[in-house]
């Protein structure tokens, strides 16, 4: 019968108490019933003593049997006296005649009067007690009584009601059980208590950690914390699941790396019972080899895998292995799911597990090896599905045509444009080749040409008729000279020669040097050199380059007058330091619509008739900075100016680049 | 047409082109110079060791002796000589122009071509 431990062990407990106080309760009615009813045994008894006393004396006295009756008759009237009566003896009859009502009426009263003392319990209706006493004949009442000394003469019957005594066993008893009900209730919740706290709730806790573990939640613990013996109990389950944990860990971890050599492996390994030939173990080369899947192969015998053929000899071969208790290689064919057969190369061994005898299988396939006809089926069949596949994909491929059009022509603008700027760099650096090729050999005669041209205008003077050819010629021959110039400057020197060097240095000897080409007379120029600045690591030659040609854009713009502040300073840019030129003039500023196209190449403001610039300076500039790892920017305000900033990487102390 | 020598305003133009010798000797003549030229450096050296010029306008590239040589020789025939160097844009030329510089050669540097104006300017700053 299933009941809860509590309800059990209440069902016990309550039995025994219930049974122990009913016991109790039994023996403490009947303790008090015998105790009153020997009180009135005693008490009968004594009375009887004194009615007999008192007869005696009154007999004594020479009394009559009228004043027995009377004394008799006052003391039933004693509360708590129920009867007294006085019985004659034969004796009495014999001498005074018989006296009905005295005469014995019962076996108690003929028992006293032949001369026994009796006791008798009455639990009838009013609870009493009887006690009856033979009256022997003393020496002195032979003067009345013709008797012999110690003859019965008679006997006294005193019957003590006890019914008084009832209510107070009553009022005790249940007193009694009241205590005891008391007593069973308290016992009973303290066991509850003592159970549910102590020993159920440890117990479910206990009962959910192996419902847990059993689960496969290796990590519950149960931590009882109630510091008796249940608290031992949850440690050694807390420690048994503890190991348990390690050990499937453990376990899982070696079953893992088995599974994975197992499963890993190129060759197929199939596992069969040695005597039933049911196979119990494949691994993933075994379902790819035969096309069979692991549930299949569960359902098979390892005799299916066999082409009728060779299941003789298999059988012969499978017999030898067990008999020898190990296996040897051997080839043969294997037939896979789609009847195609397999050349194979088998290597058995035989393992026993379990009390049972295994055979492990391993096939090499051997289709590559030997190129059989079977593998050229299978080529065959595969070589149709794929077709068939391709088929299905190229007709997918029609629908992604159109998209990939559109595609392609996007790609194809693109490519064009591509095209086209490679075609313009590629012109662009055969121009700077061929023009560095030529320049110089131009240059001489040019130089040649324009100062007799010079001269000759000179010396006929504006009035000389062919004064006026004579400018053409010059103007043609500067715009070559700017046009050879420009060029040059772009076809970048490959090598460079560079040094550490001081930038301040090198914009004064820009100043100096090309003090004539500058034409800078009219302007005024202030320099702020600071002291201390780091200096740079460059090509001097091609600084000046870059210094000439922003000095020479800040003359233009100022037409010849203004103020042009060239400032160096220490700049701090992400990070790194750099030297900063700051080149400002006051001149009328760059428009804004232009100023994302003053460093592309070919890019003028000024007129081709002047025939000063063909827009390759600040191109130039901007490649030469780039080439120093520097950096070139301008901010401009129309009307008021503009300011150039070059920043070039400042070297340290130790001669490397400032980082 | 011999043009007579003096000290402070002879000036010796040496290129190897010879139209620019003729043109700039024709500048600073009618400028008011002693202007004479030679093609060579060879030459040059050999004008300077037998004359009394006290300015050189010359070219840097030349064939045979170079100008850089040539500055050489000059400076050890005459320490007090100017030298203005001219040359046309060329590859590496900013490198061969620095070091002249560092050697201490070059007064002042122009470009090939060049106005007449900026000639008989430079002349007429150092004579």
């Amino acid at each position: 019968m299933k009941l809860k431990l509590s309800y059990r062990i209440n069902l016990y407990i309550g039995c025994i108490i219930f049974l122990g106080m009913g016991i109790m309760g039994y023996h403490h009615v009947i303790f008090y019933s015998r105790f009153f009813e020997n009180a009135g045994i005693e008490e009968a008894k004594r009375l009887s003593e004194a009615v007999f006393d008192n007869l005696y004396a009154a007999m004594k006295l020479g009394g009559e049997s009228i004043d027995n009756r009377d004394t008799i008759e006052r003391l039933k009237k004693i509360e708590g006296i129920k009867d007294i009566r006085i019985i004659h003896g034969p004796q009495l009859d014999a001498q005074f005649g018989v006296e009905e009502d005295e005469s014995p009426v019962d076996k108690l009263e003929m028992a006293a009067v032949r001369g026994s003392s009796e006791v008798e319990v009455d639990n009838g209706e009013e609870w009493a007690v009887r006690f009856v006493m033979p009256v022997f004949i003393k020496e002195e009442c032979t003067g009345c009584h013709r008797a012999g000394v110690g003859d019965v003469a008679g006997a006294v019957s005193v019957t003590i009601s006890l019914e008084h005594y009832r209510g107070f066993i009553r009022v005790n008893k249940k007193l009694f059980f009241f205590l005891a009900g008391g007593m069973f209730l308290f016992t009973t919740a303290a066991i509850i208590f003592t159970v549910r706290g102590r020993l159920l709730s440890p117990l479910e806790k206990l009962r959910k950690g192996a419902e847990a573990i059993e689960r496969g939640d290796l990590g519950y613990r149960v931590e009882i914390l109630s510091g008796d013996e249940m608290e031992e109990v949850g440690k050694a389950f807390d420690s048994m699941a503890g190991r348990l944990n390690e050990t499937i860990i453990e376990f899982k971890n070696l079953n893992e790396k088995h599974s994975k050599l197992l499963s890993m492996a190129v060759d197929a390994i199939i596992v069969h019972d040695a005597q039933t030939g049911e196979i119990t173990d494949v691994n993933l080369a075994a379902e790819f080899l035969t096309g069979y899947t692991r549930p299949e192969f569960m359902a098979m015998k390892i005799d299916d895998m066999y082409p009728p053929e060779e299941l003789k000899e298999y059988y012969i071969l499978r017999k030898k292995w067990v008999q020898d208790g190990r296996g040897y290689f051997h080839e043969t064919c294997i037939k896979r799911k789609d009847s195609v057969l397999v050349p194979v190369e088998t290597a058995a061994s035989v393992v026993e597990f379990g009390g049972r005898i295994y055979l492990q299988e391993i096939w090499r396939d051997l289709t590559e090896r030997k190129g059989f006809a079977q593998a050229l089926k299978k080529y065959t069949q595969e070589l149709e599905g794929k077709v068939e596949e391709r088929t299905a994909a190229l007709e997918r491929s029609f629908s992604d045509m159109e998209r990939y059009k559109n595609e392609l022509e996007d790609a194809y603008g693109k490519l064009k444009e591509s095209q086209k700027t490679l075609v313009e760099t590629a012109k662009m650096a055969s121009l700077g080749e061929l023009g560095a090729g030529i320049a110089h050999e131009l240059n001489s005669p040019l130089a040649g040409i324009l100062a007799i041209t010079e001269l000759l205008m000179r010396r006929g003077g504006k009035a000389s008729e062919n004064y006026q050819l004579l400018e053409k010629i010059k103007d043609a021959g500067l715009r070559s000279k700017n046009i050879i110039s420009d060029l040059l400057l772009y076809a970048m020197p490959s090598r460079l020669e560079i040094s550490p060097l001081c930038v301040d240095d090198t914009i004064k000897s820009t100043l100096s040097l090309f003090i004539s080409e500058l034409k800078i007379k009219s302007m005024e120029i202030k320099e702020e050199f600071p002291q201390g600045l780091p200096r740079v690591y460059g090509n001097k030659g091609q600084l000046m380059e870059v210094f000439l040609n922003i000095i020479k854009n800040a003359r233009d713009a100022m037409k010849g007058s203004g103020t042009l502040t060239i400032r160096t300073s220490l700049a701090k840019e992400i990070g790194k330091d750099y030297v900063l030129v700051e080149i400002e003039d006051t001149g009328e500023g760059i428009p804004d619509e232009i100023k994302d196209k003053i460093f592309d190449p070919f890019f003028t403001t000024k007129e081709k008739g002047g025939g000063l610039n063909i827009g390759l300076g600040l191109s130039i500039t901007k490649s030469i900075v780039k080439a120093h790892k520097g950096k070139i920017d301008f901010t401009s305000t129309s009307g008021k100016g503009t300011v150039f900033r070059v920043f070039l990487p400042a070297l340290k102390e130790d001669g490397t680049e400032g980082r | 047409m011999l043009i007579e020598f003096s000290d402070e305003r002879s000036i010796l133009v040496v290129d190897d082109e010879e139209s620019v010798g003729i043109g700039m000797a024709g500048i600073l003549n009618d400028a008011g110079f002693k202007a004479r030229y030679v093609t060579d450096g060879k030459s040059a050296v050999e004008e300077v060791r037998n004359k009394p010029y006290s300015l050189v306008f010359m070219d840097m590239v030349m064939p045979g002796m170079d100008g850089l040589n040539t500055f050489r020789k000059i400076k050890e025939i005459k320490k007090g000589i100017k030298v203005v160097i001219f040359t046309g844009f060329f590859r590496d030329a900013q490198n061969i122009i620095f070091n002249g510089i560092k050697e201490g050669m070059i007064e002042e540097f122009v470009r090939k071509p060049f106005f007449a104006e900026e000639i008989i300017n430079i002349a007429r700053k150092y004579l």
